[in-house]
This record gives C-alpha cells, sequence and structure tokens, in this order.
C-alpha cells in the first residue's frame, strides 16, 4: 500500500534536531499518542500506523495495512520498517502500541535505536500481548497504572501516566480508611556511629497507630541496610505513605531511597522530615524526590496530611508542611509548638530492632532512650532548636514514670538514657520523678544522662536524689576548658560551675562523663591545650572529645559561613567524624586533628585512668565494655576518627 | 439529559442499550446515545452511530450523568467533562468484548473514587436517579509522562 518514502521526507535529521519514530495503532492508542505530543516539540517525527480514517490526517506519516491477523504482512512490514529506518534514521523510537510496534521493535534492536514503550492506558492490572514482549526488549518500559507494575517486573516503571493521577491513594484506600505508613531511618556510612535508637520515629509511629494507621519502621542504619535493599523491602511492604526521617548527613540516603521508591514503586506518598528537612525543604522536594516536607514536630502535621489526603481535601491548611506543586514549592504557615506533649502516646518501640542499637556512651547495650520534656531555652551556637524549639515543655513526673516503667517491664530494658536538651531545668520535677522511681521501685534499672545537662542548676540534692533513683552516671556539656570560649559558644555557665557540679556528682557516687568540642571559633592551640587539661583536672570518669560540627540553622553554621571556609562537597561529609569540616582563621582541620589525638591519648592513656578501671575488670559484663572501650580509644588516639 | 455511549467497539452491548431505553422509558428523561457499530436499536432514546469529537463534548457538558462502557477514551472524556460518570464494563461472557480487560478499568475508576461501576443492569435506574459525586480535582500525571518521554529525546540527543 502507501508504502512509499514520503518525497518531503528526503531530508535527514539536520541541525542537532532528533528524529523520533512514532509507532502506534489507530484508535487509542494514536490518542495516548498525540497527548504525549509536547515531548517532541522541537523533534522531527514521523509515524508508523495502520492505514485508516485517522490516521490519514497525520502530517508524516507511513500507513501500512493491519497485520493483526496476518503473519504474511508482518513480515512485509519488517521489509518495510528496514527501508523506512534506513531512509529516515531515527534516533529515538516511541510507541504506544499495539502490535504494530513489534516490527518496528525488531529492526530499532538490530540498528542499535533506543526503544521507549508507553503500555497503553487500557492496561489497567494485566499486562498486553505486546507489552510483555516489550518488557524484555525495550530500553525503557512505562506502565500507567501502578496495578500493573508488580504484574510486570523490575524493569517496568512508573513515570506519570496520561489517565491516573500522581498516586491514588486517597481515592485507593478510601474505603478502609487505614493508611498504611513506613517510617525510615536511612543508613549513615560511617565508623564509630553509635546507634542511637530514633526516638522522634518512635515518638512518630505511636503518634500515627494511635490515628488508625498501619505502622511500620525500618531502621536502616541500626540494621546496616543500604538504600537499594531499603526500597526492596518498602516495595514487598507496598505502603501508602513512606516518611524517611532526614539529619543533614543523611540527606543523600533519603534522596536515594525516595528516588527508587518513585521509580520502582506504586510510587507512595514520600514524607520527609527531621532537622536537615526543616531547615532545608527544597533539598528535599527536588524533582523526583519527596512530595511533602513536614517541619518541625511532625506529630500532628503528618495526621493532618493524612487526614487530607484521604478526605481529597486540600493541603493549604496544615501547618508546618512544604510540598511542591505545579507551579514551585509552597510553604505552609510554621506549625506552632505542641503545648502538651505529655498527650501523646508514648513512644512504640515494638517496632524497632531494639537490640542493634548500641552507643559508646552507656554501659549496656539494650537500652532506650526517654524525653521529659522538649525544648530547651539555651541558645548555644552548635545546637539545632528548629525541631524542639526555644520554649520548654515539660512531662509531668507520672507521665514520665508511667512510660519509664513501660520501658523496664514491656521491652525489658536493661538501662535507660535520659536524652532531654533541659532535663534539669526544673530541679523540682525532677525530684519528683526520682521519688516516684524509687516509690514504684523503677531505681533497680540503671540510667544516665546520656545528652548532658546543665552545670549550673546542679546541687547536692538532686544529685543524690538522682544516684538514689538508679542514674548511675551523668554527662555534663563542658564543651571548653577556657571561659572565652565557652562564652563565645553561648553556654552561659562558668568553669567554676562545672568543678562544682562535678564535686557534686562525685560525692553523690555517679559517675561524670563530660563533653568537650575542639574546632570553636576563635579558639586557638593554646586553648585546646588548656581544655585537655581542664578536663584532666577535673576528676571526671569518662570525657566524650567531638568535633565541632556546624550543622545548617545553627549559629555556628552561620558562622562559619561568614568568617570561614566550609570544607566539604556534600552533606554527608558533615558526619566524618574526628576530622573539622571547616576551617576559620588558625582553626584548621590539622590542628583540631591532632589536638583530639592528643585529648584521647593524654586523658585515657596516663597511668592512673588505667589503673581505676582494672578494678572493673573483674565481671564479664564491664570487662567487655572496657575492652571495647580500650580498642576505640587506641583507635581514635591513632588514627583520630577517620 | 444522561449521556450514553459504547464506544468505538465493533461488538454490541445490548445489555446497556436495552437497559438505558427502559430508563428512557420508564423516566421520560432525555437519554442521548452513541451507539456504535451494534445492532441493537433502542426505541426511546436519541440515537447516533458516530458524530464528530466537537459534538460528543458539547453532548457531555450538557449531560446531568454520563453512562458509559468503560473504554479508557470513554472514561478520559467523562473524567474531563466533569459529570458524574457511571461506568459499565463490557464482558467476555456477554460477548461485548474479546476479553475483560474492562473490568479491570471499572474497578480502578471506583477505587479511586471517579465515578461507580454497574454489572448488574437492575442497578443502573438507581445509580442514574443518585448519580456519583464527581472528584472535585482529578488531575492526571500528563506532565510527568510528557516529562519522563522527553528525558530520552534528550538522552538521544546526546
Amino acid at each position: 500500500m502507501d508504502t512509499d518514502i514520503p518525497h518531503h521526507s528526503a531530508s535527514t535529521a539536520g541541525g542537532g534536531r532528533v528524529k523520533v519514530c512514532l509507532a502506534c495503532s489507530h484508535g487509542g492508542h494514536l490518542t495516548e499518542m498525540l497527548q504525549l505530543q509536547p515531548a517532541f516539540d522541537d523533534c522531527d517525527t514521523f509515524f508508523f500506523c495502520y492505514e485508516a480514517e485517522t490516521t490519514r490526517a497525520l502530517p508524516r506519516a507511513y500507513l501500512v495495512p493491519n497485520m493483526a491477523r496476518s503473519p504474511v504482512e508482518f513480515v512485509k512490514n519488517l521489509v518495510r520498517v528496514w527501508r523506512i529506518f534506513r531512509h529516515e534514521q531515527p534516533d529515538l523510537v516511541v510507541s504506544t502500541g499495539a502490535e504494530i510496534a513489534l516490527p518496528v521493535l525488531a529492526i530499532a534492536k538490530l540498528r542499535r535505536t533506543p526503544v521507549v514503550y508507553i503500555e497503553c492506558g487500557a492496561q489497567v492490572a494485566h499486562p498486553s500481548f505486546t507489552g510483555r514482549i516489550m518488557y524484555w526488549l525495550a530500553d525503557e518500559f512505562y506502565v500507567q497504572w501502578h496495578e500493573l507494575l508488580h504484574v510486570y517486573g523490575r524493569r517496568a516503571r512508573l513515570r506519570g501516566s496520561l489517565i491516573d493521577e500522581d498516586d491514588p491513594v486517597g481515592a485507593d484506600r478510601s474505603a478502609e480508611r487505614r493508611m498504611k505508613v513506613t517510617l525510615v531511618h536511612p543508613a549513615l556510612e560511617r565508623r564509630f556511629s553509635s546507634d542511637q535508637p530514633p526516638l522522634g520515629l518512635a515518638y512518630l509511629a505511636s503518634a500515627l497507630e494511635r490515628h488508625g494507621c498501619e505502622v511500620r519502621v525500618i531502621d536502616a542504619h541500626a540494621e546496616k541496610l543500604c538504600p537499594t535493599h531499603v526500597a526492596r523491602l518498602i516495595e514487598a511492604q507496598s505502603p501508602d505513605m513512606v516518611g524517611v526521617s532526614v539529619t543533614t548527613p543523611l540527606l543523600p540516603a533519603a534522596l536515594d531511597i525516595a528516588r527508587r521508591l518513585r521509580a520502582h514503586h506504586p510510587a507512595p506518598i514520600l514524607v520527609a522530615g527531621g532537622p536537615h528537612a526543616t531547615v532545608l525543604p527544597e533539598d528535599l522536594l527536588v524533582a523526583e524526590a519527596f512530595d511533602y516536607v513536614v517541619r518541625g514536630e511532625g506529630e500532628q502535621t503528618i495526621i493532618e496530611l493524612i487526614e487530607a489526603r484521604l478526605a481529597n481535601a486540600g493541603i493549604e491548611a496544615v501547618a508546618g508542611l512544604s510540598y511542591r506543586g505545579e507551579g514551585g514549592i509552597t510553604h505552609n504557615a510554621a506549625r506552632t509548638l505542641m503545648e502538651r506533649i505529655g498527650e501523646l502516646p508514648h513512644p512504640d518501640w515494638s517496632l524497632f530492632p531494639t537490640k542493634q542499637y548500641s552507643s559508646l556512651v552507656r554501659r549496656n547495650s539494650h537500652c532506650l532512650p526517654i524525653a521529659t520534656s522538649r525544648g530547651c531555652p539555651f541558645a548555644c551556637s552548635f545546637c539545632y532548636k528548629g525541631i524542639s524549639g526555644t520554649r520548654v515543655r515539660l512531662r509531668t513526673p507520672e507521665d514520665v514514670v508511667d512510660e519509664w516503667a513501660m520501658l523496664v517491664e514491656r521491652y525489658g530494658v536493661h538501662e535507660i538514657a535520659v536524652i532531654d536538651d533541659a532535663f534539669t531545668i526544673n530541679p523540682a520535677r525532677v525530684l519528683k520523678i526520682c521519688a516516684l522511681l524509687v516509690e514504684r521501685g523503677l531505681n533497680k534499672t540503671p540510667w544516665s544522662t546520656t545528652n548532658g545537662i546543665r552545670v549550673d542548676n546542679v546541687t547536692d540534692e538532686l544529685m543524690v536524689a538522682m544516684r538514689g533513683a538508679g542514674c548511675y552516671r551523668v554527662y555534663f556539656g563542658i564543651e571548653s576548658g577556657v571561659q572565652s570560649v565557652v562564652d563565645r559558644l553561648g553556654k552561659r555557665i562558668t568553669l567554676e560551675q562545672v568543678r562544682a557540679a562535678v564535686r557534686a556528682a562525685k560525692a553523690a557516687g555517679l559517675e561524670v562523663g563530660g563533653y568537650f568540642m575542639f574546632g570553636n571559633l576563635g579558639e586557638s592551640a593554646a586553648d585546646m591545650d588548656a581544655t585537655i587539661r581542664f578536663a584532666m583536672a577535673l576528676g571526671i570518669d569518662y570525657a566524650q572529645f567531638t568535633i565541632a560540627t556546624p550543622y545548617p540553622g545553627t549559629r555556628m553554621f552561620e558562622d562559619v559561613q561568614a568568617q570561614g571556609t566550609m570544607l566539604i562537597h556534600s552533606w554527608e561529609e558533615l558526619a566524618t567524624f574526628g576530622r573539622l569540616t571547616f576551617t576559620v582563621g588558625d582553626v584548621t582541620p590539622d590542628l583540631v586533628a591532632r589536638k583530639f589525638r592528643k585529648a584521647i591519648r593524654r586523658f585515657y592513656l596516663r597511668p592512673q585512668y588505667l589503673f581505676r578501671h582494672v578494678r572493673g575488670l573483674f565481671t564479664w559484663e564491664g570487662m567487655w565494655s572496657r575492652v571495647s572501650g580500650a580498642g576505640v580509644v587506641v583507635r581514635l588516639a591513632l588514627f583520630g576518627g577517620r | 439529559m444522561i449521556y450514553v455511549t459504547v464506544g468505538t467497539m465493533f461488538l454490541d452491548f445490548p445489555r446497556l442499550i436495552n437497559a438505558v431505553d427502559r430508563i428512557a422509558q420508564d423516566t421520560g428523561e432525555r437519554v442521548v446515545l452513541q451507539k456504535g457499530m451494534g445492532t441493537t436499536i433502542p426505541k426511546h432514546c436519541e440515537c447516533f452511530d458516530f458524530k464528530p469529537r466537537d459534538e460528543i463534548l458539547a453532548l457531555q457538558a450538557e449531560a446531568r450523568v454520563i453512562v458509559c462502557h468503560a473504554g479508557i477514551g470513554s472514561v478520559m472524556d467523562a473524567l474531563e467533562a466533569r459529570r458524574p460518570m457511571i461506568v459499565v464494563p463490557r464482558l467476555k461472557a456477554f460477548g461485548e468484548h474479546m476479553n475483560d480487560h474492562q473490568l479491570d478499568i471499572a474497578q480502578a475508576v471506583e477505587r479511586r473514587g471517579w465515578g461507580r461501576m454497574v454489572r448488574d443492569m437492575g442497578e443502573l435506574p438507581g445509580a442514574c436517579r443518585n448519580p456519583p459525586p464527581v472528584p472535585h480535582d482529578y488531575r492526571p500525571a500528563r506532565h510527568r509522562l510528557v516529562a519522563a518521554v522527553r528525558e530520552m529525546v534528550e538522552r538521544a540527543k546526546a
């Protein structure tokens, strides 16, 4: 029939224009192809179609007889396509089906022309005959309904649809109203990372469960799962929504997971939260990544988002939400801090791999955290306040001790870590908590204040009460042995208060740990040496030396931006434990690394210190923790954190 | 007015045509039927085989409710027309189609809240009396698919 080369097509693609062969049958397949035309705006295109009423008007088309029932026509079409391709030299084949695509595919394969096949919108849950072949041979294979992704396999992708909406969840599950949510804590690859149980996610999990959602948790960090593995697990769970917790170093991993989910999945609603998402939501809302960012405290925001989606309602009123729309990124108004945090359900740890967590700053491995308050009124330059805010919200002692009892009785923890930002801000409340712990017999389970408490409201009474309630170790945030450095950090404490607090804690029979930081702005080599001497003279049991890390959203970050130079290329490198990530004036990575190693050596490898710890070798647990601790000390002293 | 369409399929769809004919007879409501290539001729409907697309769109815009076979083109048209949609899948068992893919489409329509699926013709009069709601913002992910294809064009250029 009409297969002669149209004379006006004689010139082949020139001037860098891409030539695309559009292969489709008449009818619905053609309708779909025509809807894709904007993709070919600046291309030379030609159609390969069946002879029909609808195709005759096409501008540049090779029309062939219908070969649906004739193998002879199929063979003839192979020859026709060969001739056409030799003449047109297309750079790309796009087909929306149906079987007319098969001879084109065969010739394109021979000529190594890439083929994009888009399964027809009419195939919702069952593959088409042509699709089954194309699935294996086309270079890109797209379906238009998420129902079909499962039916095909990993090669199939859902990248938009001419008919279906972005994700069908709102309507899909509205009958049951039970949203399936998977919460993810991405993994960070680095040495010496301690796996803190992600308390924020645990709170979120319980809030969602109470709201009627079916919640699962993947703690990729604790279980050491790479993004590929995480995506595969989520694929098997087929949740409606995936929430990913994002701190700054986790950004690349979080984006990686989101992109995989979008490509290989009946794309769930993708939500990011956490510190980095709060400071820089734009980083998460890049193309093909997250749909929504929950800024600040997430419990209420994510529930309102789910409600809006289930009701098919607008999300403009959901405070604390940022999202990507047609016209760019929208940031809804900020969410105000939750006043009555005591009304939140207690964290559900049954969803977490609680045995997998470990830490350098605790005695026992089976340990879970508790936060008895949220927020802190102080403004230390290294601390990010965007989630919990500067207004302290305290839980009642009764509520705190109820959760404490749950951790001990239901989860059988061997230890509890109090991780408040401002645990002792109201000493009277801590005294009441301690009294209740004793009253309820919970003081047999050891606990410590691993996030560090302030030295300025430490009293003998408080230390004695805490010791009596089962606390075995307190950590103090000290940061430096030089008053002017401490002042610049905005700690608002004095070195004299530090000494007094350590004395009170030791007198009460508590072990004492101190947090120190190197690489502070304006710190000299002499200042760092002074810090080391100060740490040794305090008579504390542990010193955790850290290296200043300027996280986005902190004052330290702004200071470094203004006065110094960041030395990292990706946010992931912020987590390069043991190495300064910036330079300001005389404070350089090399200097800080030297002082860091010196601090470890001086503090831990002095004879008095080693001798004191020999006593601890007489129990199995004590021996193990000291042997592994010694390993860490030696590695840190020799190599720093790298 | 009820607008009914059975698409361009070459097989007849007497179940639906007879059912809407009865509705026209019983209720007296105006029923406009695009009957395509089938041989069943209704007595109480305004009936035509095919019409140009702009006329079809005008009819749909005028309709109180659209009753359509579950062909993907008809479903898309009804969604774009933003009119209550009742989908009646052509079934292989009745010789209305070669396979049951329209059942998948009709189920997808119902799951997403776009319209109502009717399989038993006894339910059709009730469904027409109380038509399902129109989804208040139907936004197909068309631009995303176009962007995906565009990406391949860009890659072919390189």
